[in-house]
């Protein structure tokens, strides 16, 4: 781990209380140091990101990844990808699209959207843990990220 | 009835004097056909033909069968026996063997005048001013005809006897 | 193609009308030849009788005196006739009396009389005619005659019928060009319109309906006809887009059930076996047993109906997928599909025979579940087998091309045929064979997809053998 760099933070944007519970177990049990920030649905998730209402105030420093569910309550994940990278500036952030199922027609929209990664969610929980670990090397540790404009370390 | 000549005499085998006279009484009987006589000429209209034989009759009865049952425009024929000149006037023909050719001057001078045409068998018979004359050529039976005689009689000749005839005239024989 | 059937009709009505128009003239004409050639018959012959009459009153005298001579010279005035060709009286008997001939080359005389009257031959009339003399029969006249005069007659007539006919049958065709056209017109015009609508498809044309006879009938029955078609048409195109609409709501719901499905279904799955993996752990130190065993038989079945679902949905989507058809060879296509096969089957040993196969038309990707199926289930089935052995080949057949798959496996009982290709069914208990029954189901849809045909013969405990029909290139 790059002890230089701030502690990498994550979005996880899910509606499902189960799935979030077990994605966290997950981080936890890879131990990768990640900040996980959770919101609950698409439109949350907008919020987030263009800090408006409640996260007005949120830290300067933009995530690090976002790691995006389909199938969300009123702004589903495609939504809020679409919004997202033709945003001039949060486009660089890398999206993974963590989803239950594949379909064919879900994978062709999120690439046409510009996603950087899509994730089938395994069944076996083992292999949801690698799968999360792979991903937060990935990610969190191997991929160099685009540069920040406003570095809060600095 | 009529008698085709040749069948009538030329059945058996007659000696040639019996068949000259059958011919013979076959063109008494036809020139009755071919000769029209004046009103004047008969009794009454329905007087019948007589056809008279001077002298013997050498027909031997086969010029009265031939005759006999005929009849010519109402008129039936009968055949007599002429013994005077006087008999002669009433007939129509009058036939002269050539046995009676001494008398037949005689006749000839009474019947002139007369519509009584003569017929006879004998050279000169027209010459002697006679009507109508047999005559033998070339084995067959032939007659001159007297053309002076015919018109001095007041009878027509038809054209189509007269076409078969020899016509005598004064000047010399013709056909 | 327009002109010809347009020329053919009218062309038959002018023959019609041009044959009527012949026949009564060829009647009228043949008539009139014929009355005047009874006319002129009758006139010859009285012409004739009146001649014989007067040569035979000519040869009374020669007939009388029995002068041949004569008769002959009367007889010779028949020259004067050129028709007449030989002439003779005959004398009260009968027997030949006078003879006259045209010529040296004429027909014999004959010998005797023969009954009285004029008869008509071919090429000559000839008469017997009695010749009288006051009254009485003294003979007979005989004339035969030559049609000369008639036939050279009956030539101007030939040609005048025939100048006749064909002026007539000139006027007739100028007169039937011109009728027809009231007749073949309308029909023309009713042929045109016919033509014309099922060429453009437009029913609204109309067909002219100008006379109030039959044919006018037939274009007012047409008109009523197109008019019914014209609305059926409507209705059914109607029908069709109302159809197309509701099929492809349908389509769309069912894509969106599926899609829910796939989501909803498989979340919680993930979660009953996440959470048991987590328990598990969690109790890893207690005594019981059980604890664990309970646990993964849990995470089990939830992955389990997982694949359930899966399948059910790739059976789902395979019905209503576009198909890319193109030209397959399922040579290689089986190579690869038996490669891939081959990989997974670890330590067993199966005895391939692959025949040469063919080309077909379909969808590489479905054709290519048709023979994963198909030779996994050969795979599965020789499971228990000593000597596995598995054939794939080709049944000749003249209009499609038929492959088989052929294993000496568990086999199944033909009574059971009927539930071999349904969903969800099996023919074996899963702790003999695994599997839930949805592979067949997929491959005859695949199959009856591409125009095809799936069967089986089978034997328990002696193999099975799965053929498919496909489509031949064209």
């Amino acid at each position: 781990m790059d002890k230089n760099r701030p502690l990498k933070r994550i979005l996880l944007a899910e509606d499902n209380e189960n799935d979030i519970e077990l994605t966290l177990e997950a981080f936890r049990q890879n131990d990768l140091g990640n900040v996980v920030d959770v919101v609950r649905d698409g439109s949350e998730a907008l919020d987030y990101l263009f800090r408006r209402g409640k996260f007005t105030s949120r830290p300067e420093m933009e995530p690090d990844a976002i790691l995006l569910d389909i199938k969300m309550p009123r702004v589903d994940g495609l939504e809020v990808l679409k919004v997202l990278k033709q945003d001039p500036v949060l486009k660089v952030i890398p999206v993974v699209m963590l989803t239950t199922s594949r379909e064919d027609s879900d994978l062709l929209k999120c690439y046409d959207y510009g996603v950087n990664s899509f994730v089938v969610k395994p069944m076996d929980f083992a292999e949801f843990v690698r799968c999360v670990k792979t991903m937060g090397l990935f990610w969190g540790a191997l991929n160099e990220p685009p540069p920040q404009k406003k570095d809060a370390g600095a | 009835m009529w008698v085709s000549p040749s069948r009538t005499f030329g059945a058996e085998n007659p000696t040639k004097e019996e068949n000259k006279y059958k011919l013979e009484a076959a063109c008494l009987f036809n020139f009755l056909h071919f000769i029209d006589w004046p009103q004047n000429a008969f009794a009454a209209p329905n007087s019948p033909f007589c056809i008279g034989v001077v002298g013997e009759n050498p027909f031997d009865g086969i010029l009265e069968q031939i005759v006999a049952g005929e009849s010519i425009d109402g008129r039936t024929i009968e055949v007599r026996q002429i013994t005077k000149v006087e008999d002669a006037k009433r007939c129509n023909i009058i036939f002269f063997p050539e046995t009676q050719r001494d008398r037949c001057s005689a006749f000839l001078d009474a019947l002139g005048g007369t519509t009584v045409i003569t017929v006879s068998e004998f050279d000169q018979f027209t010459s002697l001013g006679g009507g109508i004359n047999f005559y033998l050529e070339n084995d067959k039976l032939r007659f001159e005809i007297n053309v002076a005689a015919m018109q001095a009689s007041q009878v027509q000749v038809s054209s189509k006897l007269l076409r078969l005839a020899r016509v005598y005239t004064k000047q010399g024989k013709e056909n | 193609m327009a002109s010809t059937y347009r020329s053919s009709i009218q062309r038959k009505i002018t023959f019609v009308i041009l044959t009527a128009s012949f026949v009564s003239i060829a009647l009228t004409c043949a008539c009139f030849v014929a009355y005047e050639f009874l006319t002129f018959t009758q006139r010859m012959a009285e012409t004739l009788s009146a001649n014989a009459q007067l040569v035979g009153a000519n040869t009374t005298a020669a007939l009388s005196f029995d002068n041949k001579r004569d008769a002959q010279d009367n007889l010779r005035a028949l020259a004067a006739l050129p028709s007449v060709r030989i002439a003779a009286v005959y004398d009260k008997s009968g027997n030949l009396f006078a003879t006259y001939a045209r010529t040296s080359r004429e027909a014999p005389i004959p010998r005797t009389a023969a009954q009285d009257g004029i008869k008509f031959f071919s090429d000559r009339m000839i008469l017997f005619q009695p010749i009288m003399l006051d009254g009485s029969r003294i003979g007979t006249m005989f004339i035969e005659s030559g049609y000369g005069p008639i036939y050279s007659r009956f030539t101007t007539y030939g040609f005048i019928v025939i100048l006749v006919m064909l002026g007539s049958l000139a006027v007739a065709y100028l007169f039937a060009r011109r009728i027809q056209r009231k007749i073949s017109g309308p029909i023309l015009d009713l042929a045109d319109t016919a033509r014309s609508v099922s060429e453009s498809r437009n029913y609204s044309i109309r067909a002219k309906v100008d006379s109030d006879d039959e044919i006018g009938n037939l274009a007012a029955a047409f008109n009523e006809m197109l008019e019914q078609i014209h609305s059926l048409h409507e209705d059914l195109e109607q029908r069709v887009i109302q159809r197309t609409a509701e099929l492809e709501m349908a389509n769309k719901e069912l894509e969106a059930f599926s899609y829910s499905v796939s989501h909803d279904l498989r979340a919680p799955l993930r979660h009953l076996g996440g959470f048991a993996e987590l328990l598990r752990e969690k109790c890893n130190d207690q005594q019981d047993p059980n604890i664990v065993r309970y646990t993964g038989i849990i995470s089990d079945s939830a992955k389990k109906m997982a694949k359930l679902i899966d399948e059910l949905l790739e059976f789902s989507r395979m019905g209503r997928s576009e198909m890319k058809t193109q030209v397959v060879e399922l040579d290689d296509l089986v190579a690869e599909v038996v490669g891939e096969a081959k990989s997974g089957i670890g330590e067993r040993k199966i005895s391939w025979n692959i025949r040469p196969l063919a080309k077909t038309m379909g969808d590489y990707a479905m054709l290519k579940l048709v023979f994963q199926n198909l030779i996994s289930n050969a795979i599965k089935y020789t499971g228990k087998a000593d000597d596995a052995a598995i054939e794939i080949g080709l049944v000749p057949e003249p209009n499609r091309i038929v492959c088989y798959v052929k294993d000496n496996g568990a086999g199944f009982d033909m009574r059971f045929i009927d539930k071999l290709f349904g969903v969800f069914q099996r023919l074996h208990r899963l702790d003999e064979f695994e599997g839930i029954g949805i592979g067949l189901a997929n491959v005859r849809r695949i199959v009856e997809r591409h125009g095809g045909k799936v069967w089986a013969e089978g034997e328990v405990g002696k193999g099975a053998t799965f053929y498919v029909s496909l489509p031949l290139t064209n």
